[in-house]
């Protein structure tokens, strides 16, 4: 494997073609915005590469972790969104934390899984809530904690002027 | 092109003796139509005019993201010309064989003003005129949403125009059989598991506020979706996703596009306490900051689901587009909007 060019290099190498060698060449304003939007996607692109495969493993233990204590947060709460929540902690919840990151396939796949695990409790924790069970609100806090700070790491990680070209 | 559009407009005024299209050049920006500015030269006899105009077309059925009538919004925009002051462009016709056009498409009068909103703010090269603008923009939309809804719901096409199952027979009926709509549509998005979007929905259902009237809604109620100068509005644009509505849903989504877009409609009126003061006096509505809260999350949602079914199909690569992938940007600030209306616990500063 050559480490120069780096894949960072060539996107980057891409992009200033782009505004160098093509832009001003470029005369239909919507093929204009179409290198614009190209350049966006290329630089978000690249760092999405610097921050992936750490991100991946970081959400992965802390979705775990989310699963773990948002069935501690129910208790001792019975019937079969409770059940599933307690259920979901035994499987999805029980992985081990990665560390280092094993393969990557299979890395992508247990983080789906373990969002759609997440889904899948929101959706129980608003069936307790609405049957006025306090603990659910508990529990959907320690969720939206979890969930508060992926949203906010994926804005400043993989957002490039907030896909707001040409919009007044 | 030219000869399609000349031989449409030939149809729409047979009493021109010629009519030549000139001038044709696509309008770049927006994400659900294509475009296109145009001068028609038309001759009558000894007379001779220029009239600007709009081709607004359909994009493939692949790619769009709201599937929405050409015809429905022809209807619309002559209905709110003919029984409200609201400026709109006129519409000259719509042509839903593709054949003409390649898809379906409709010709608008191109209105006057600038469509730059953003130097309306930040000390931007207009921000003179943002008081005066953005008061006559809150009288237009109050305007809106006390109009008859029966004259402008023509043939009953805004009641439901996404066919997604959404009944106006009483506020409560249309706010239950949105939230099934989003939920449904939660699934028919679901590119990746967004949680947050599942939190926002979930939580809109529980948290339903005190009816009100319904009303015809803008739809697409935000900062760039209206023309101005000499500090008044000079049209309102982009109908497309006109419907039967609750009326907080237009101030809902122009406050979350505020702070999308940098801008700042909702608080540049210093009437009447306001934006929202002004609004609720115009219509006596007596809306609450809180219930304009609510609404910027149900508006947000309103377009998130066929935003987010439109990126699915691009992610399981129906078509090849480029632009779902600079999309999903605005998507990633929504995700964290919806956390910030949520009241997640965030990192301070945020």
């Amino acid at each position: 494997m050559f480490t120069t060019p780096s894949p960072d290099d060539m996107i980057e190498g891409v992009i200033a073609a782009l505004q160098n060698e093509i832009l001003p060449f470029v005369t239909n304003p919507k093929a204009q915005a179409a290198v614009l939007i190209s350049q966006a996607i290329l630089q978000m692109a690249r760092q999405s590469i610097a921050a992936h495969d750490n991100q991946i493993l970081d959400e992965h233990n802390s979705m775990s972790a989310t699963l773990r204590a948002i069935a501690g947060a129910i208790g001792d709460t019975t019937g079969p969104a409770a059940d599933a929540i307690r259920q979901r902690a035994a499987t999805l919840g029980a992985e081990p934390d990665y560390a280092p990151l094993p393969d990557m396939a299979e890395a992508v796949t247990r983080h789906r899984a373990l969002s759609l695990g997440l889904v899948d409790t929101l959706m129980d924790l608003d069936l307790l809530q609405r049957s006025g069970i306090g603990a659910a609100d508990t529990a959907l806090l320690i969720l939206r904690e979890h969930l508060g700070g992926r949203a906010v790491r994926d804005v400043q990680t993989l957002v490039v002027g907030a896909g707001m070209l040409g919009r007044g | 092109m030219h000869e399609q559009l000349a031989g449409f407009l030939k149809r729409q005024w047979p009493d021109a003796d010629t009519i030549t299209v000139e001038n044709l050049e696509p309008i770049p920006g927006g994400y659900s139509r294509e475009t296109f500015r145009f001068d028609a030269r038309v001759r009558r006899g000894h007379a001779e005019e220029v009239v600007p105009l709009i081709l607004r077309k359909d994009p493939p059925e692949a790619v769009s993201i709201l599937n929405t009538s050409r015809q429905t919004e022809h209807e619309l925009i002559e209905a709110v010309r003919a029984h409200t002051s609201i400026p709109v462009s006129r519409s000259y016709g719509y042509e839903l064989d593709r054949e003409r056009f390649g898809e379906a498409a409709m010709i608008i009068e191109r209105m006057p003003g600038s469509g730059l909103t953003s130097a309306l703010f930040n000390g931007g090269a207009d921000a003179a005129q943002a008081d005066s603008v953005c008061t006559h923009l809150c009288e237009l939309i109050a305007e809106l949403h006390l109009a008859d809804v029966e004259k402008l719901n023509v043939g009953g096409k805004l009641s439901d125009p996404r066919n997604v199952g959404i009944d106006i027979s009483s506020w409560d009926r249309y706010m239950e059989t949105t939230y099934e709509y989003y939920l449904q549509g939660y699934h028919w998005g679901d590119f990746e598991p967004l949680p947050v979007l599942m939190d926002a929905y979930l939580t809109l259902r529980r948290a339903k506020p005190r009816p009100l009237r319904l009303s015809l809604v803008h739809g697409d109620f935000n900062p760039v979706n209206f023309l101005y100068g000499d500090g008044r509005v000079t049209a309102l644009i982009d109908w497309e996703n006109a419907r039967v509505g609750d009326p907080r849903e237009d101030l809902g989504w122009m406050q979350a596009m505020d702070v999308l877009s940098n801008t700042n409609i909702m608080g540049s009126v210093t009437k009447e306490g306001g934006f929202l003061g002004y609004y609720n006096k115009l219509t006596g509505f007596g809306i609450t900051q809180e219930e304009v809260n609510y609404f910027c999350l149900f508006g947000t949602a309103n377009i998130a689901v066929p935003i987010s079914n439109a990126l699915k199909r691009r992610f399981q690569k129906e078509h090849m587009e480029l632009t779902p992938f600079y999309i999903i940007q605005p998507s990633i600030v929504n995700v964290l909007n919806f956390a910030k209306m949520l009241g997640y616990p965030l990192p301070a500063g945020v």
